[in-house]
């Protein structure tokens, strides 16, 4: 027991060095633990960035959908990759083009939803107060960001 | 190289006194790793995800590890668990933290059984796998898949406390008195 001991508690000089070498040998696998943990882990984090990277249009054109709502009930969802021409109500005529939504005819006089800015998947709205009808775009299901619809309107 | 305690080292003392002795020094780690749970809810850590702690008890289960051994080890990790949970946390914080603290220890143990491997390497794939324990008992109870963007930061946040706890444990392990250890009771 004593014997078997010995090299252990370092009482020969051959004992001493076996321990340091071990020690630096379990410091050396410690470091290579550590690092092949953190490359583990790092590699999780990656991944899932490149793969969206790598299939981009899976997420920004297959959800993203025209809303039309009519005095505050909804009228109806329709998919901005297919062009076409909608009629509201004998009221509006909007077109989606190339991804893109914007009101060609309304019977109101001030006319601004027609001048407004075509509304695209990143998002915006076009409102024609007279007639109460929002056209803005929905990802998903939600509504996308820095849009609201009035809760009422003047005039 | 850790001695282990041997069967005869008490030989003036009955079994008895040995068992009322051994429950003495496991209570006071366990009130030790307690008392590591109060500084922890005292300091959380905005992670964003319920039950993610730096891990600062693990110096008192890597130093029973070290010292005396698996089960003890075990004994005190699964009882300062459900009691830091029911002190401060809930029943779900009881089943993360569980999780944690069990596969935490199991892979600190495999690692240092092993031999290849020193206290710096077990303390960061302890703290690792604590989180990794964690993040999965809470995916079993929410299981959104957004949830999977947090995994590696706090795989990342785990081994980074364990590289921290391993320091202290390594200082703290240099000046305890080896004399300590518990009688032996037949358990471990």
């Amino acid at each position: 027991m004593e014997i078997m001991n010995n090299p252990d508690k370092g009482h020969t000089k051959q004992g001493k060095e076996d321990r340091k070498e071990g020690q630096s040998k379990s410091l050396r696998n410690d470091l290579l633990l550590i690092g092949a943990l953190f490359l583990i882990a790092l590699m999780l984090l990656f991944l899932p960035m490149l793969w969206k990277r790598l299939n981009p249009n899976q997420e920004a054109e297959g959800r993203v959908s025209l809303r039309i709502t009519v005095d505050g009930e909804l009228y109806g969802t329709f998919p901005l990759d297919e062009d076409r021409i909608l009629s509201i109500h004998q009221t509006n005529v909007c077109e989606i083009k190339d991804g893109q939504v914007r009101m060609i005819r309304a019977t109101c006089p001030d006319q601004i939803c027609v001048h407004s800015r075509a509304i695209t998947a990143h998002g915006g709205s076009i409102i024609c107060l007279p007639n109460r009808v929002a056209l803005d775009i929905i990802r998903d299901g939600r509504k996308t960001r820095d849009q609201t619809l009035p809760d009422a309107v003047a005039g | 190289m850790v001695k282990p305690h041997r069967a005869g080292e008490n030989h003036s003392t009955s079994a008895k006194e040995g068992g009322i002795r051994r429950i003495a020094v496991l209570g006071l780690y366990t009130a030790a790793a307690v008392l590591c749970g109060y500084v922890e809810y005292l300091i959380p850590i905005p992670l964003g995800l319920p039950g993610v702690k730096a891990g600062l008890a693990n110096f008192v289960i890597l130093i029973l590890l070290y010292r005396y051994g698996f089960s003890e080890a075990m004994l005190v990790s699964t009882i300062r668990v459900a009691i830091v949970g029911m002190m401060f946390g809930n029943l779900f914080s009881i089943f993360y933290g569980e999780t944690g603290a069990i596969l935490s220890l199991l892979s600190m143990t495999f690692l240092k059984k092993t031999g290849r491997f020193g206290l710096l390497g077990v303390s960061a794939a302890g703290g690792l796998m604590h989180n990794v324990g964690q993040f999965l008992a809470a995916l079993l109870v929410t299981p959104v898949m957004a949830l999977f963007w947090y995994l590696p930061v706090l795989m990342i946040a785990g081994e980074g406390c364990g590289i921290l706890i391993a320091l202290l444990t390594h200082e703290i392990l240099r000046r305890l008195p080896k004399k300590q250890s518990l009688p032996y009771t037949g358990l471990s």
